[in-house]
């Protein structure tokens, strides 16, 4: 289906600082992420070196402390067993460093070092010094059996056997602390995993989502770019409009003024003829081409909008129902029209009545042309429920079940003589003419169309609350008539005239003064016998109520009108007898009813008295 | 006046020009002393011959006729001026109003109503199209032309009002002249005169008309 929108969508925006937040977001995950691996694996390292160092440092005490021992026995072994002097330094040269790395690691905190443990590997091998002195001592002496003998014997076992349980102690302990220490090593290490891992799938949210953003900004983005490319089409097209319609406003400016002397000197040519001649008939004929000619400037004025259109409150409801009973007269029998007026209750729109008639009638007249074999054209008024009474619009819609048009010429539709028709069956003013009355009533306008599958004409209006269209002035169809004198005071001698005119116009005689004394000496001199008295509250020479007083005074009780900008109680009450208080600004329309109104209701008194 | 009407025709569209001329000439008590084809030629021959009327078409090329008649009224307060337009445009028709113009008429009314017009004006009487003056507006400094409707509400005094709520809520008219300390037939004059002014004469649809308009509430 070709849609044709004639008016203006608002654009969508794309949130750009929104979409520089989440990536800046995103990127300081991200670089948060890479910081805190960083170091982590630093620290991951420092402890692992850390570790390390004190690992090795531990083995090569461990295995000092088992190679010296095994040097010190083996030493003293073979010392007692030679009695090489040799032996003796290696003895004590082993003996010095044994004890010179247990004091080095005493002397140097260690958390891993178990310091009793040490002091017993200490205390042991002094023990076992004190027993390998005196086995050299009788080694010495000669006695090598029982130098050998003290040193496999009791003494020296209790002591080596100390030195093996504080090694193996020592030993323990150091690879229990070593594997505390890896143990909170790797619980920090699955803490830090954790956090990682945390960050990291914050991360990865971050990103999908940015993603998922970034998606929905390019979407919204494309639409933007579709929408405005519509609208900067819709703007040519409103723009070629416009020069068209200012074009057919100048057009229909020199015509009517070329048809104005035509039919002037047709008039003036048929005057001048005698009543019998043949040729004045001709000439009246020519006028009434003339009036024809005017009758399509007007169509083109409308389309322009430079044409005067009378604005109020008009019921949709009503005029629809109403323009059933015409609009059939219309068309043939083979075409059915059907009317859904939507509701009972009135739907009003601010406009002119004759004008949104003749759109009604330019939609189905074009609706019946594109059926030539019959068919069904639909009217009907759709009501919004939703939305707020301040922004209700109500839909007219005029469809047809015809052969539809071409999305080229939906495009056109709405041109100024653009038409399908035969030469000589369409002015192409029709579409061109009911948008420009769509426009002027501050409407939108939508036309879908698919050939062979008819036409759909959608035009949407501003609600009129109806409260308006029931109590605002209305400029009566039906010209508002009196009868009678208007005694009429008023200083500003413009609006006199003009007042005068319009009281005029409305069947009145009106007897106009301009000033307070004025008034007095054509009232008291008895010059005018007024039905109705209608004065301006300030008048040169006088007020107006003062004026008025003083005419009730003087015999004057019928019925009269004061015109005053200033309201006050005390006025009203001071005004005797039938007048009417009537506060400026007043429509002149509206002061003529009210002076008939009040002239009628007037005499009705006077014939009930 | 002795004499017959002086008219000066003024439109820069010749043939219309001369119609109206022929036309107006062939009346026995109008004479065009004139024709003009744009409003700078017309403010010479308004000086040159003194026309009592002077007749003007609105789009024409060259100075704005509005200012040319202007200066026609600076130099002779007492002419008086038709504007004469196939435009019925709001805003000629307020600018004319300004002027204080005898009259506006479409170039659509008959060649009578023109003459009418110009007779009418002589008088100091005015010539609107009905559907112009009843738009046109009685403010305390003059007259303009209103666009668009407006409330009734705006027409009653605020007595009326007043009486108008008590009355929409179904009080009797001796009960209201009680309570406002007026009389029972003063009461009658503001009923009768709020009635008028707002065209309704059904006391349910005072009081549907008083609700929807917030005097009362239902």
């Amino acid at each position: 289906m070709v849609e044709h929108d004639l008016q203006a969508h608002p654009e969508e925006q794309v949130p750009r600082t929104r979409l520089l937040g989440w990536v800046l977001a995103a990127s300081a995950m991200t670089l948060a992420l890479f910081g805190l691996s960083a170091y982590y694996v630093e620290e991951t390292m420092r402890v692992g070196h850390e570790l390390t160092g004190a690992y090795l440092e531990g083995e090569a005490l461990r295995d000092l402390i088992d190679k010296r021992r095994q040097e010190l026995s083996l030493t003293a072994m073979m010392l007692v067993t030679t009695r090489d002097i040799q032996w003796m330094e290696q003895h004590h040269q082993t003996e010095r460093d044994l004890l010179d790395a247990v004091s080095a690691a005493l002397e140097r905190p260690n958390p891993g070092y178990d310091v009793d443990a040490l002091l017993g590997i200490r205390e042991a091998v002094r023990g076992l010094s004190r027993v390998e002195t005196d086995a050299f001592q009788m080694a010495g002496e000669g006695d090598v059996e029982a130098a050998l003998e003290l040193l496999s014997g009791g003494g020296y076992k209790i002591w080596s056997d100390q030195y093996s349980r504080s090694s193996q102690r020592f030993i323990d302990s150091f690879l229990a602390h070593l594997q505390s220490e890896l143990d909170a090593h790797q619980r920090d290490e699955f803490r830090s995993l954790g956090v990682a891992m945390s960050l990291i799938f914050a991360c990865i949210l971050i990103w999908l989502y940015l993603a998922v953003r970034v998606r929905k900004w390019s979407d919204a983005f494309r639409s933007e770019l579709v929408t405005r490319n519509r609208l900067e089409r819709e703007l040519m097209q409103a723009q070629k409009m416009e020069a068209v319609g200012r074009l057919a406003s100048g057009i229909a400016h020199d015509f009517s003024n070329l048809l104005t002397a035509i039919r002037g000197y047709a008039t003036l040519a048929r005057e001048r003829l005698c009543t019998d001649s043949p040729a004045r008939l001709a000439l009246s004929r020519v006028e009434e081409a003339a009036d024809h000619a005017e009758a399509v400037t007007r169509q083109l004025l409308i389309f322009s909008r430079d044409g005067v259109a009378e604005k109020k409150p008009v019921d949709l409801v009503r005029l629809i129902k109403e323009a059933c009973g015409w609009l059939r007269r219309l068309l043939p029998g083979t075409i059915r029209l059907n009317t859904d007026s939507g509701s009972d209750t009135q739907v009003c729109v601010f406009g002119d009545k004759s004008q949104l008639q003749q759109m009604l009638m330019n939609l189905v007249v074009n609706a019946r042309d594109a059926m030539p074999d019959g068919g069904e054209i639909s009217i009907s008024v759709v009501l919004p429920d939703s939305e707020p009474v301040e922004h209700r619009r109500v839909t007219v819609r005029v469809s047809d079940t015809g052969q539809g048009m071409h999305p080229s010429v939906v495009e056109r539709a709405t041109e100024p003589f653009f038409t399908t028709k035969e030469p000589g069956e369409g002015t192409g003013l029709g579409l061109s003419v009911v948008h420009g009355i769509v426009i002027d009533h501050g409407g939108e306008m939508r036309i879908e169309s698919r050939p062979g599958l008819g036409t759909t004409v959608s035009m949407s209006f501003p609600i009129t609350e109806a409260q308006e269209a029931e109590t605002s002035m209305p400029v009566h169809d039906v010209p508002v008539m009196g009868s009678g004198t208007v005694l009429l005071a008023q200083g500003d001698p413009y609006v006199r005239e003009i007042l005068t005119a319009a009281l005029e116009d409305a069947g009145f005689k009106v007897s106009p003064t301009g000033t307070c004394p004025d008034f007095r000496s054509i009232h008291e001199k008895g010059l005018s016998t007024p039905d109705l008295v209608i004065l301006d509250a300030d008048l040169p020479g006088g007020c107006g109520a003062d004026c008025l007083q003083r005419a009730r005074d003087h015999g004057y009780h019928g019925p009269a009108i004061l015109l005053t900008h200033e309201l006050s109680q005390d006025l009203e009450r001071l005004l005797e007898g039938d007048a009417m208080v009537l506060h400026k600004p007043v429509r002149i329309g509206e002061l003529r009813r009210l002076a008939v109104a009040m002239v009628e209701s007037g005499s009705e008194r006077g014939v009930a008295a | 006046m002795n004499g017959p009407i002086k008219v000066l025709v003024v439109d820069d569209h010749a043939l219309v020009r001369d119609v109206l001329a022929q036309r107006l000439d062939a009346e026995t008590d109008i004479q065009v002393v004139a024709t003009a084809p744009d409003a700078g030629a017309a403010l010479e021959l308004f000086r040159a011959h003194a026309p009592h009327v002077v007749l003007m078409d609105i789009d024409m090329p060259g100075p704005s006729p509005f200012e040319t008649a202007a200066r026609m009224r600076a130099d002779a307060p007492g002419m008086k001026l038709i504007f004469l337009s196939a435009y019925v445009n709001d805003q000629y028709i307020d600018q004319a109003l300004e002027l204080q113009a005898q009259g506006y008429l479409s170039k659509d009314e008959p060649a009578e109503e023109v003459i009418d017009a110009v007779r009418r004006a002589q008088r100091g009487a005015t010539r609107f199209s009905k559907s112009v003056s009843d738009r046109i507006v009685l403010e305390p400094g003059g007259v303009r032309l209103s666009a668009r409707s407006s409330s009734r509400l705006g027409l009653l005094t605020p007595r009326e009002r007043e009486v108008l709520g008590y009355l929409a809520a179904g009080m009797p008219k001796k009960e209201i002249a009680r309570l406002l300390d007026i009389s029972p037939k003063t009461v009658e004059k503001h009923c009768d005169h709020l009635m008028n002014k707002l065209e309704i004469h059904d006391r349910v649809k005072l009081a549907r008309y008083a609700i929807r308009e917030g005097l009362m509430q239902p």
